[in-house]
């Protein structure tokens, strides 16, 4: 599978997963992505620690500094995998995980080139001593617990959106 | 050791639940449902059976090396924070776990699923001491809410149905009364969030504890698992001593067969690799993880005959095709485990004298060997423990006669033969004496056998 | 060609009428048949409910019968399981019964399975008529992995519409002693049966074990059905 396959894959498998995916060229189009994508009037999170972050943050209107507080949370994410159409999020950096967890949507940016393209591929790139809590996150959180009919959004985010940066 | 296990009434709990229409209703809709998606899901899978026996090779190697990945399994858990406890059984898990809530002066702990954590009676013995534990995954918080154990080991409350669910929203929470799933399902977020920011402490089980890096991993879907495993201060984690798995690129394997076969999922929303405690430089991960490791008989179990159970993964697939489990639902088995791991598991871990009518509760159809994505070879398991069943006594007086008389009368045909004829003669009074619904289904048999007719 | 007939406990006693028609059809391919005087049964309902011995005493009774290299053949789907997969396992501990029961169980054939494979009797007609059902026995699909040769057969019965069963593979609720042991469960199932055969809207269901048939035949008579139960190389030798 070749690059463009990948990614091709991954929004694929995302969209599958109830996960909104879209794919952009470059830092600017991403920012008038999460631009559209988040109402000016929710309280946003966005740790604004890489590049990718600090480009959304110029665009989110309401910010605040907390997860605990926000509606949104924006954050570049540490990779997808394209077999299952998930993103990563790990402790690492300082990050909270949390973050991809507790906000009622969470809008993960994700560089193209951090895509795995198999399940394998990805578990096979962990080395060393691992992080103390790696996420490995399809769709947005779901239950079927009453008569197994799918209900989308429980304890976790009621919305996933991934903008793949290529 | 077995906490209130009621398999001895087998039949009793059977019979009743046969004659409960929304039970046999809503275990229709779920083996109905689960057929369907299991199947859709595995036809993206190109070569499950290589797949399946490359799980199973996978299990059998950890059941072959236990200790020593156990061993490596604590010496990592250890270096990357976590305190291990190794558990003999069911008591000294409880009290380990009581003991570390109470020297910290944990008033509210909240909970994620574990299968293990029922298997040990923990909510009860917690509840006991004080301490308010909220079971947090929707589907326990429905039965705790109820009063009731899970009846399935993925779907706990399956058993019920939107109404019965938005009645007991309506009756104990107070909210206006809703059969909406969607709307029911909100109401848990609300009630949840709180529980999960306020709690002292979370206590989870895990799938599976990886060796290499000393991990636990844990499938899940509705976000709550996250929550009671990185939120609260302190996580407890109990899981029992099979649950190894030897290496990180084991997991691929595991990840495209366990939610397939669970639930029809390709993926669940959220796979978590917890590794030890949090480290400098972090901002999650709980500040103590305390891992506890659970025998309870299953080191007795890997020495006998039986010992692939342990292979078990604890999807449920086999459940959800049992024509017995479809009919009864979890509850009538009386413990933790239903279906035919559990008839099966329980029967090992609490002992034939407290499980024996288990043994009996399948027609071997197989249906469940098909689709176990481990190849436990649940039919031949149960025939040994149905050996068993029969060397250690445990066999009804009239079966045993009767069984005896079989066995003389299939080597002696003029015996086999006067039996037929006997039969026949005094079918009227077998028939009575048998019942409509054992002889009574039987046609009345002929005043010429084939024997006496063929060329 | 010469066959050993294993007729089954179930046949002798209850449906003798499908011996008659077993033996009946294989004449009519030119096969010899040969019937071994004082057979009994094959063992399972002891193997199953785990009285081994039991078991055992059927099987070397069977083994002292059925000797020689013909082709064994029987009309059900558990019996030809019972020898093929387990008499083996009965006797691996005993090296000279074990030879003679890897050679049974080499050799035993349930008749559908040899009327297609061997005969290729799917390949002529058979005069049928009105519409059919099909319910898969457990252990003819699953243990001896025969599922296309008895839809082969049926669709040789010309002027017979089939018609599917949903669920056509979930358990009748037989299952030897658990319908003795468990009854209410036994009859539910059995009952569930009935109701995927009615809602066929087939005059007649057919199978290829004889215990199978008999618990769907009391399941419909039970909910007032007069849907026929057939064995189908019954239908079969009524087509010829």
């Amino acid at each position: 599978m070749n690059r463009e396959e990948t990614i091709a894959l991954f929004l694929e498998k995302a969209a599958l997963a109830a996960a909104g995916a879209r794919r952009v060229a470059g830092a600017a189009e991403m920012a008038a992505a999460v631009s559209e994508l988040v109402a000016a009037d929710l309280a946003v999170y966005c740790p604004a620690l890489s590049e990718l972050e600090r480009a959304a943050a110029a665009v989110l209107v309401r910010r605040v500094s907390g997860y605990r507080d926000a509606e949104v949370s924006v954050e570049e994410v540490l990779a997808g995998i394209a077999e299952t159409g998930s993103i990563v999020c790990a402790s690492v950096e300082g990050r909270a995980v949390q973050a991809s967890l507790l906000p009622s949507y969470h809008l993960a940016l994700l560089l193209a080139e951090k895509i795995y393209p198999t399940l394998d591929d990805f578990f096979q790139s962990l080395r060393g001593a691992l992080p103390t809590n790696i996420a490995v996150i399809t769709g947005p959180s779901r239950t079927a617990d009453i008569e197994l009919t799918l209900a989308i959004g429980v304890h976790g985010p009621e919305r996933l959106d991934v903008i793949v940066i290529s | 050791m077995s906490e209130h296990q009621t398999s001895l009434n087998f039949r009793e709990n059977a019979a009743a639940a046969v004659q409960n229409d929304s039970l046999r209703a809503a275990m229709r809709n779920a083996a109905d449902t689960f057929g369907t998606r299991r199947t859709a899901a595995f036809s993206a899978i190109p070569d499950l059976e290589a797949l399946r026996d490359k799980a199973s090779e996978i299990r059998l190697k950890v059941l072959d090396n236990l200790p020593a990945y156990l061993e490596e399994f604590s010496s990592n858990a250890t270096r990357a924070g976590a305190t291990v406890h190794r558990a003999g059984d069911a008591a000294a898990a409880r009290e380990m776990i009581l003991a570390l809530l109470k020297e910290r002066g944990v008033r509210m702990a909240a909970k994620g699923k574990s299968m293990i954590s029922e298997e040990i009676g923990l909510n009860a013995h917690l509840q006991a001491a004080g301490i308010e534990v909220v079971e947090t995954d929707l589907g326990e918080y429905i039965i705790q809410l109820e009063g009731e154990t899970p009846s399935h080991i993925i779907v706990p409350a399956i058993h019920k149905n939107r109404q019965q669910v938005g009645k007991l929203f309506a009756e104990r929470l107070g909210v206006p009364y809703s059969e909406d799933p969607q709307v029911l399902t909100k109401i848990a977020r609300k009630v949840m969030r709180e529980k999960f920011l306020t709690a002292d402490a979370g206590i989870s089980g895990a799938n599976f504890a990886i060796a290499q890096s000393g991990s636990l991993v844990l499938f899940t879907n509705e976000g709550n698992g996250r929550m009671v495993t990185s939120v609260p201060p302190l996580h407890i984690a109990i899981i029992s001593v099979e649950k190894i798995l030897p290496r990180l690129a084991d997991l691929p394997t595991f990840i495209r067969l366990l939610p397939r076969s669970a639930t029809g999922q390709a993926i669940t929303s959220y796979l978590s690799l917890i590794t030890g405690t949090r480290k400098e430089g972090e901002a999650t991960g709980a500040r103590e993880l305390h891992l506890v490791i659970l025998d309870n008989g299953r080191t007795e179990i890997l020495a006998g005959e039986c010992r692939e159970m342990l292979k078990c993964i604890r999807c449920g697939a086999c459940m959800n095709v049992c024509p017995v489990y479809r009919t009864v639902g979890g509850h009538a088995y009386g413990w933790t485990y239903p279906g035919p791991m559990g008839m099966v598991l329980t029967t090992l871990l609490t002992g034939m004298k407290q499980s024996y009518p288990l043994v009996d509760a399948s027609t071997l159809c197989g249906a469940c060997v098909e689709v176990c994505p481990v190849r436990i070879p649940l039919v031949p398991l149960i025939l040994k423990l149905r050996e068993q069943k029969v060397r250690e006594g445990l066999s009804d007086t009239k079966e045993r006669l009767g069984m005896r008389f079989f066995g003389a009368a299939v080597k002696t045909p003029e015996l086999f033969y006067w039996g037929e004829r006997v039969s026949r003669l005094f079918w009227p009074l077998i028939r009575t004496l048998g019942g409509k619904d054992v002889a009574g289904r039987l046609p009345e048999p002929t005043g010429r056998p084939f024997h006496r007719r063929v060329p | 060609m010469r066959v050993q007939l294993f007729g089954t406990c179930m046949v002798d006693s209850f449906y003798p009428e499908v011996g008659d028609a077993t033996v009946r059809l294989l004449k009519h391919f030119g096969v010899e048949v040969v019937y071994p005087r004082g057979q009994t049964c094959c063992g399972q309902p002891a193997y199953n409910a785990g009285y081994r011995a039991e078991a055992r005493g059927a099987a070397e009774h069977f083994l002292s019968l059925f000797t020689g290299s013909d082709p064994i053949v029987t009309p059900s789907g558990s019996c030809a399981a019972m020898v093929k997969h387990h008499y083996p396992e009965l006797f691996r501990d005993d090296l000279h019964l074990l030879e003679k029961a890897k050679g049974v169980a080499s050799r035993i054939y349930e008749m559908s399975e040899f009327l297609v494979r061997k005969l290729r009797a799917h390949e002529i007609s058979y005069t049928g008529s009105g519409t059919l059902t099909y319910h898969s026995s457990c252990h003819l699909t699953r243990t001896l992995g025969v599922r296309e040769e008895p839809l082969q057969l049926i669709a040789a019965l010309r002027g017979t519409t089939f018609i599917p069963m949903p669920d056509a593979l979930r358990c009748c609720g037989f299952g030897g002693m658990f319908m003795a042991k468990l009854p209410e469960i036994s009859c539910a199932l059995a009952d569930e049966k009935a109701q995927s055969i009615i809602a066929t809207g087939a005059d007649t269901v057919t199978g290829c074990d004889s215990a199978c048939l008999m618990t769907v035949a009391d399941a419909l008579q039970r909910r007032g059905s007069t849907i026929r139960v057939a064995h189908l190389v019954q239908l079969l030798a009524e087509g010829l």
